[in-house]
């Protein structure tokens, strides 16, 4: 419990004034009357004069229902405040410090009250915090004494949890068809390579050191040669998922609807539903994104992996919904990512196309060797003019990336799956 | 390089601007936000004012211009508390004590004038609280106890010395001389300056 500030409240500025005006009018007037009346100001002004800061001893505690919600679920905040003096406290005001990234949706963070010595106040709201770590601010506490002529701010920390990680579930959506790029491990990648695998793939000579049970023994039994049937492999992917949150990422259609994801929101929807699908396909799954806040997580399996994945999710500054403060060097993030992406390893990169930069990096990436798929979320409207003319812009620099031979799934308002469907068919087509 | 890239994306699309615009996700586009902070004077403090100011404006009722000013004061307070202005506060009241102060010159008796400024003050004093209160809470967070607080220790504390005035007043007779008057005055001075 801090103090922050005491300060004068100079509510009582001037009734000194008004006691002297009396005084003059029961002069001039000859009548005590108005004297009387000047006497209650008097009053009053000894009583601010000797009045000072009250100092409330509080205990604060806070309970949350849950500290790990689903991104955008109801916590249930109760905030109790109990006066742990040996006065009365008048006039308390309780302002809890509800985290910048979670919205109250029932009941109110402030609370106006009177407690006499051990009684105990309590308020209750909800929260609904977004994808992400949110933490609790300390609850700032005003106090002002009978005359009010004082007001004392208080910083509290609350006993009791202050944090709220809001992870996002990674619920695997469609699967996303990859390009041809295969890793070394077993998949469920088909390649046009022989080796092992079910589907027959070609027949040649016998080698010293081949497999038995691969030799066509008919063969054998009817011209007395050795031959060795071979299989196309099937092999694992190795995918990283780029997800642009560049500041020119951060955009929406209507700035009406602040509640409407952005680009970035929408980028890491996808994301999430793509690791997801390709995790359970047993792909070795990256995650990195390509903006200010660096967070990388190299292609791998298992269940850890898995773990530190929606642990990224969910609390990484880099995906926040929220525009970062930091500088981007385009240049040195595209160097970076080039260096840490595995040989072999293909990309799938989440944007909204919002410039052509990004268009450039994909190509770019995709000419060192890691094929791009591009899955960009439609950020435009078609309201106004300028609307419909970005929505141009973002069709060219589409049709620039489907040239240059990356695929693109163009994700409008459908569910992701449906959009990945209609790619598909057109690939395929 | 960053301005060619910002350049770039000067196009229609709308740049979402800073953190609490963004700072929303899916699943809430269509929701409507129940809870945000909203300023405004608490309804009780409103009636406490109210009360407060119209019995101060009603004290004065036996000299008809004090009344008027007293009554003109009282709706000016009751405005203020309605909008959350602390300058109208400040002008009603003081209309307020203005017609106490007419009312005394104009020889209304003591107990209506001592009633209406213990009156005013606890309007004063209740309707600032209530400003404060619409500024820092809100009219969404429960502030019901400390307003009554306030209002019972407000009425509390100026009761007392208005009594104790008032029975000063009953127990001194007679007229006082110039040597009393001389002394009183310097007194009253001398605890006014003491007290600024």
């Amino acid at each position: 419990m801090t103090v922050v500030a005491d300060r004068e409240t100079e509510r009582w500025t001037g009734v000194v004034a008004i006691a002297l005006f009396a005084l003059a009018v029961a002069l001039v007037v000859s009548r005590p009357a108005p004297l009387l009346a000047g006497s209650l100001a008097v009053v009053v002004a000894a009583a601010v004069r000797f009045s000072s800061p009250p100092a409330p001893d509080l205990a604060v505690e806070r309970e949350l229902s849950t500290t790990d919600p689903a991104p955008d679920g109801p916590v249930t905040v109760t905030l109790s405040v109990r006066n742990d003096g040996n006065g009365t406290l008048p006039d308390l005001r309780v302002v809890d410090g509800v985290p910048d990234g979670a919205r109250v949706t029932d009941g109110s963070p402030r609370l106006g009250t009177a407690l006499r010595p051990g009684a105990t106040a309590r308020i209750e709201y909800t929260v609904r915090p977004v994808r992400g770590r949110h933490e609790f601010d300390p609850t700032t506490v005003l106090a002002r004494g009978y005359t009010g002529a004082h007001e004392r701010e208080l910083a509290v920390d609350p006993d009791g949890p202050a944090v709220v990680t809001a992870r996002p579930r990674l619920q695997a959506g469609a699967p996303l068809p990859l390009r041809t790029q295969a890793t070394p491990y077993a998949g469920r990648l088909a390649t046009n390579e022989a080796g092992d695998g079910v589907e027959f793939h070609s027949i040649r000579e016998y080698r010293a050191g081949d497999a038995l049970s691969r030799v066509d023994w008919r063969r054998v039994a009817r011209t007395g040669e050795f031959s060795t049937v071979q299989f196309r492999q099937e092999r694992a992917a190795s995918v990283v998922l780029v997800v642009d949150t560049r500041e020119e990422a951060h955009v929406a259609a209507s700035p009406a609807a602040p509640g409407g994801p952005n680009g970035v929101a929408r980028s890491v929807a996808a994301a999430g539903e793509a690791f997801a699908s390709l995790f359970a396909a047993g792909d070795r799954v990256g995650l990195t994104a390509f903006g200010p806040e660096d967070a990388w997580l190299a292609p791998g399996t298992g269940e850890q992996h898995r773990a530190r994945a929606a642990e990224l999710f969910g609390t990484a500054r880099a995906f926040s919904p929220v525009t970062s403060e930091e500088p981007f060097f385009a240049w040195l993030a595209v160097r970076r990512l080039r260096r840490r992406l595995p040989a072999g390893s293909q990309v799938v990169l989440f944007s909204p196309l919002a410039d052509d930069y990004v268009v450039e990096t994909a190509r770019r990436v995709d000419a060192y060797g890691h094929p791009v798929t591009v899955v960009s979320p439609d950020p435009t409207g078609d309201a106004t003019t300028g609307q419909r003319l970005a929505r141009m812009e973002r069709r060219g620099r589409l049709s620039t990336l489907r040239r240059a031979g990356i695929r693109a799934v163009d994700w409008g308002d459908e569910p992701l799956a449906t959009a990945v469907a209609d790619a598909r068919r057109r690939w395929s087509a | 390089m960053s301005a060619g890239r910002r350049a770039a994306t000067s196009d229609g699309t709308v740049q979402s601007e800073k953190r609490a615009e963004t700072a929303t996700s899916d699943a809430d586009a269509e929701r409507v936000d129940t809870a945000e902070f909203v300023a405004g004077v608490p309804t009780l403090s409103r009636a406490v004012t109210a009360t407060a100011a119209l019995v101060a404006a009603a004290a004065l009722a036996s000299v008809p211009l004090a009344a008027a000013v007293g009554f003109l004061g009282a709706l000016v307070v009751v405005a203020a508390v309605q909008r959350g202005s602390r300058r109208l506060l400040d002008a009603g009241v003081g209309a307020l004590v203005g017609g106490v102060l007419t009312a005394g010159a104009l020889g209304a008796g003591p107990e209506p004038l001592l009633v209406a400024v213990a009156a005013a003050l606890v309007a004063y004093d209740a309707g600032e609280t209530g400003i404060s209160v619409g500024e820092q809470l809100g009219r969404r967070a429960r502030s019901r106890r400390l307003v009554a607080a306030r209002a019972a220790t407000s009425v509390g504390l100026t009761a007392v010395p208005t009594a104790l005035a008032y029975g000063a007043f009953r127990l001194s007779t007679g007229a006082p001389s110039t040597a009393a008057v001389t002394l009183l005055v310097v007194g009253a001075l001398v605890v006014a300056v003491a007290l600024r």
